[in-house]
């Protein structure tokens, strides 16, 4: 399996929270905003590392092309949004509200076998650290992330960061029959 | 590289436009919850004519119930109205403009902070006689306390006397007489003060009566806001903050929840975010004292809110 830190290693990038949190426009209570201009900005802090993000969704995503990125070592891990009932399965009550009000629930995907799938979740470690709950789990059937996946608001979102003009990915054209 | 893109970007107004075939909604709130937040949505709308169409945003924010006795709970606490935007229908599209995302942000931070308020006064509302038997409480209020009392006794009170008992500070005289005259407790005539319609309707002569309380409990009810800022009189801040960052999370939760000191203390950041916060060893002590009048009463290393007063602040919280 990758490493994170290997991947941040070999392309010698660093960002501080704050330059994130600025680049996502993040702010407390209502979180980070995912239009173009977030793309925007990212790529012009990325393109310094000769690296750029690519967000896919809907149509344009699936669990072949998900599998592809966290396989190739060019890349980063993928992060994907989920719909909230994802928190019952990590032993938090989520009951469904109002689709509009829901969030979708970010975690980054670090692995998968023939049944589940692997991830973390800082969210799981902020709980963890605060003794809010009782057992820490990083993973959950294929099934069921499929459900949660496709289930978000923005359905099959993926996003991750490779080298930057490279397209079409090998593992993945192979994969889809290209 | 630009390390002032928050400038650049969080003052520029975002405008868009969405093809005609589309369906309106549901694509305006897909791109709300794009380039503003992932809690927008849509609260109503009205046409001014054929053309042109006034939405009202809201945005959810999530907020982590813990309860010790189960597992913690999420929920997207909708705060409503936030700001509105202007759909002009053109010939081919739909022009649309918004508010810049600082101007957003800015109204979002004021209207959570309303419904906090809000719910405040409705905790007050469900636990001010328990507040008002509480020592410091009891001392910040002790000024007024003594103004009424001895003027339902003795009817009339010449301002002098009260003058000389605060010569320390003779410019909070006019300030207490002004806050007693303007809730009706007293009626200021030239150098006399005397009792007003709301002190007239207490018997505080009756040693076995509740009248004491009931008046104390509804000058602090229905003067909380200016006695907290135009008084500066903060004592109250503490247990209301505190017992706030129980009950509200309680009435998200629908229940009585159980929390110890460090969860309250979270749910305080996440509440009252300017707040500096208390150490631990003072939200025991408050936690302590508000137990002793049963507006908490604990469970095991817990603290379990009164049945009583939360169904109080929900009634009065709607």
């Amino acid at each position: 399996m990758k490493h994170i830190s290997a991947f941040l290693d070999k392309n010698k990038l660093s960002i501080t929270k704050n330059h994130i949190n600025t680049i996502c426009d993040y702010e407390e209570g209502i979180d980070c905003t995912r239009g173009g201009d977030f793309r925007g900005r990212l790529n012009d802090f990325l393109s310094a590392y000769n690296l750029m993000i690519e967000i896919n969704e809907g149509s344009f995503s699936d669990f072949q092309k998900l599998v592809a990125v966290f396989l190739n070592n060019k890349y980063s891990y993928p992060i994907v949004g989920l719909s909230p009932e994802y928190l019952n399965d990590i032993g938090v009550n989520h009951e469904s509200q109002n689709a509009q009000y829901q969030w979708d629930h970010i975690i980054i995907i670090l692995g998968t076998d023939e049944q589940n799938i692997y991830f973390y979740d800082s969210f799981i470690k902020m709980m963890m650290s605060r003794g809010s709950l009782m057992e820490r789990k990083y993973s959950i059937s294929q099934t069921k992330f499929y459900s949660y996946w496709s289930n978000a608001t923005f359905p099959n979102w993926i996003g991750y960061v490779k080298p930057l003009n490279e397209t079409l990915y090998k593992d993945y054209i192979q994969m889809s029959g290209g | 590289m630009s390390h002032d893109l928050k400038t650049v970007n969080r003052e520029k107004n975002i405008a868009f436009s969405l093809n005609l075939t589309t369906d309106l909604e549901k694509s305006l709130i897909r791109k709300l919850k794009e380039e503003i937040s992932p809690g927008a949505f849509i609260c109503h709308h009205h046409e001014i004519n054929k053309d042109d169409i006034f939405y009202n945003i809201g945005l959810t924010t999530p907020k982590l119930i813990m309860n010790r006795n189960k597992r913690p709970t999420i929920r997207f606490i909708p705060i409503r109205d936030v700001f509105s935007i202007k759909i002009q229908k053109k010939r081919n599209c739909y022009k649309i403009q918004l508010p810049t995302r600082s101007n957003i942000y800015s109204d979002f931070l004021m209207k959570q902070s309303s419904l906090i308020s809000k719910a405040e006064n409705a905790l007050v509302s469900a636990t001010a006689k328990k507040l008002i038997r509480l020592p410091k409480i009891q001392n910040g209020l002790n000024p007024f306390k003594e103004i009424l009392f001895s003027l339902n006794r003795l009817q009339e009170i010449p301002i002098n006397q009260i003058n000389q008992r605060y010569k320390s500070k003779p410019w909070m005289v006019r300030k207490y007489l002004n806050f007693l005259s303007g809730m009706d407790y007293i009626v200021i005539e030239k150098e006399f003060i005397y009792p007003g319609n709301n002190l007239s309707k207490f018997d505080l002569q009756n040693q076995n009566g509740q009248d004491d309380i009931l008046l104390m409990a509804e000058l602090l009810e229905n003067g909380l806001h200016f006695l907290k800022k135009e008084m500066k009189i903060n004592i109250l801040a503490p247990y209301l903050q505190l017992s706030n960052s129980y009950y509200l999370p309680a009435a998200w939760a629908g229940e009585n929840v159980a929390m110890n000191e460090n969860d309250i203390m979270s749910s305080m950041k996440g509440i009252y975010p300017r707040f500096k916060g208390h150490t631990l060893y003072q939200v025991a002590n408050y936690m302590y004292e508000m137990t002793k009048e049963n507006i908490f009463e604990t469970k095991g290393d817990t603290y379990i809110g009164n049945n009583e007063v939360l169904q109080t602040y929900l009634s009065n919280f709607k």
